[in-house]
């Protein structure tokens, strides 16, 4: 998967939050963890569209179908309200899945 | 917001008069595919060239909606801080998009002309503002810049080898030589400008979707605070408008057109190697329909989404 892959699969996942955002009280614990988490995503998501990768790496290669199979848990939940505490589980891996992303490649600069 | 609109237009109307044009010799066929390579080029790069010029103003626009969310003051430093691309960074990708405009527009000057000294010319230019491009990428390439110059540099070379066919109005042989000079630096570069392109568009899709739910929560609020019947009418308006936004932003997707272009630029590589056989005139000329079809879907896409905004 290439970087420009990852922002994009991120970015679905952007979407998916939101939608399930905009169907929960907005004062519910549960909104606001979501609110949070969707905000470290975002931001994850812009660190990775400045970093220039090197995407032959073999731990490159090991994470990111990592965040793919993370996204295919994520999409047995994401759409089903009663489902939330699961999806913020899954939400919590993927952010732990791409600083891994960021971490290595701000390795891989020093 | 009125030239694009023009322009857009421009480029429809091309599109249908390219895509209706027939003709009954071989060399018509060649030549018309390569105005329909041109035209549906400078449709998918004018749709880019809309998304990288709005990035800064997308990431602007996020930042200040954050700040009313949580309610928080704003900053010009760290507005600032938001943009993703500065304005020299911002000017390198929108002049490549013109050279690559310009790749287009000078193979079917090539195919077409009766005047092969202009052509060359035009080339020579092409390669020449290809390199200052590459060398403000080597000058300072910032971080988002090092993908970008790897691509660059390979393609500001490839003109030289036309030359003497074009002297000697070998017209044919120029355009094969040029195609094939060129196959690998210019589908790199159409990727490496595809890829920037995908993440403006990714950056300005976030927007409009967490604007959603910032307009359902408006529309929510106003409910809870027992708000008269206009108050509520304006707040639903104003979330139909975003959802209408959102999906029509959706529906302009720029990766699908430059993964036709790279589809339509293999094509024309595909035609320049072959022993130009009526089959093989035959599968270029439907691969640049293909495009062309790809094209308008993107320009009718594009132009509801402008129409939406305005």
């Amino acid at each position: 998967m290439t970087k420009v892959a990852v922002i994009e699969l991120l970015g679905k996942i952007l979407s998916n939050i939101d939608e399930l955002r905009g169907s929960l009280d907005s004062n519910s614990a549960e909104r606001k963890a979501l609110d949070d988490l969707r905000d470290k995503i975002s931001k994850r998501r812009e660190t990775l569209t400045i970093i220039f990768f090197q995407e032959n790496t073999s731990v490159y290669k090991k994470i990111t179908p990592e965040i793919s199979k993370i996204n295919g848990t994520l999409q047995g939940s994401i759409h089903e309200i009663e489902k939330t505490a699961e999806t913020l589980k899954t939400l919590a891996q993927l952010m732990t899945a791409v600083d891994e992303l960021i971490k290595i490649t701000a390795e891989a600069l020093v | 917001m009125a030239r694009f609109k023009s322009g857009m237009l421009s480029l429809i109307c091309a599109l249908v008069l390219v895509s209706g044009f027939s003709g009954c010799a071989s060399t018509r066929t060649y030549k018309t595919s390569i105005l329909k390579f041109q035209t549906a080029s400078a449709v998918v790069i004018d749709n880019s060239r809309s998304y990288l010029s709005e990035v800064n103003k997308t990431a602007r626009d996020a930042y200040i909606e954050d700040c009313v969310r949580n309610r928080e003051s704003i900053r010009l430093d760290k507005l600032y801080d938001a943009q993703p691309l500065s304005s020299e960074a911002l000017s390198l990708r929108l002049a490549t998009l013109d050279d690559l405009t310009r790749y287009g527009e000078l193979l079917y000057d090539l195919a077409s002309s009766n005047a092969p000294e202009e052509v060359q010319a035009g080339f020579q230019e092409l390669g020449a503002s290809l390199k200052k491009i590459n060398d403000d990428v080597i000058k300072d390439p910032g971080e988002s810049g090092k993908g970008f110059g790897q691509c660059i540099g390979p393609v500001s070379e490839i003109f030289g080898v036309i030359a003497k066919d074009l002297m000697e109005r070998k017209i044919q042989a120029a355009l094969d030589k040029a195609v094939e000079a060129g196959k690998g630096p210019v589908l790199q570069l159409i990727v490496a400008m595809r890829d920037d392109v995908v993440v403006a568009y990714a950056q300005k899709q976030d927007f409009y979707s967490q604007r959603r739910v910032l307009l359902v929560d408006q529309y929510n609020e106003a409910l809870k605070k027992n708000e008269g019947e206009s108050v509520l009418k304006a707040k639903a308006e104003n979330l139909k408008a975003g959802l209408t936004l959102y999906e029509a932003l959706l529906s302009a997707d720029p990766r699908e057109g430059f993964d036709a272009m790279i589809r339509a630029h293999e094509a024309l590589v595909k035609y320049a190697q072959s022993s130009k056989q009526p089959e093989d005139l035959a599968a270029f000329a439907e691969a640049m329909d293909d495009f062309v079809s790809s094209a308008k879907i993107i320009a009718g896409a594009v132009s509801e989404l402008k129409k939406i905004k305005t």
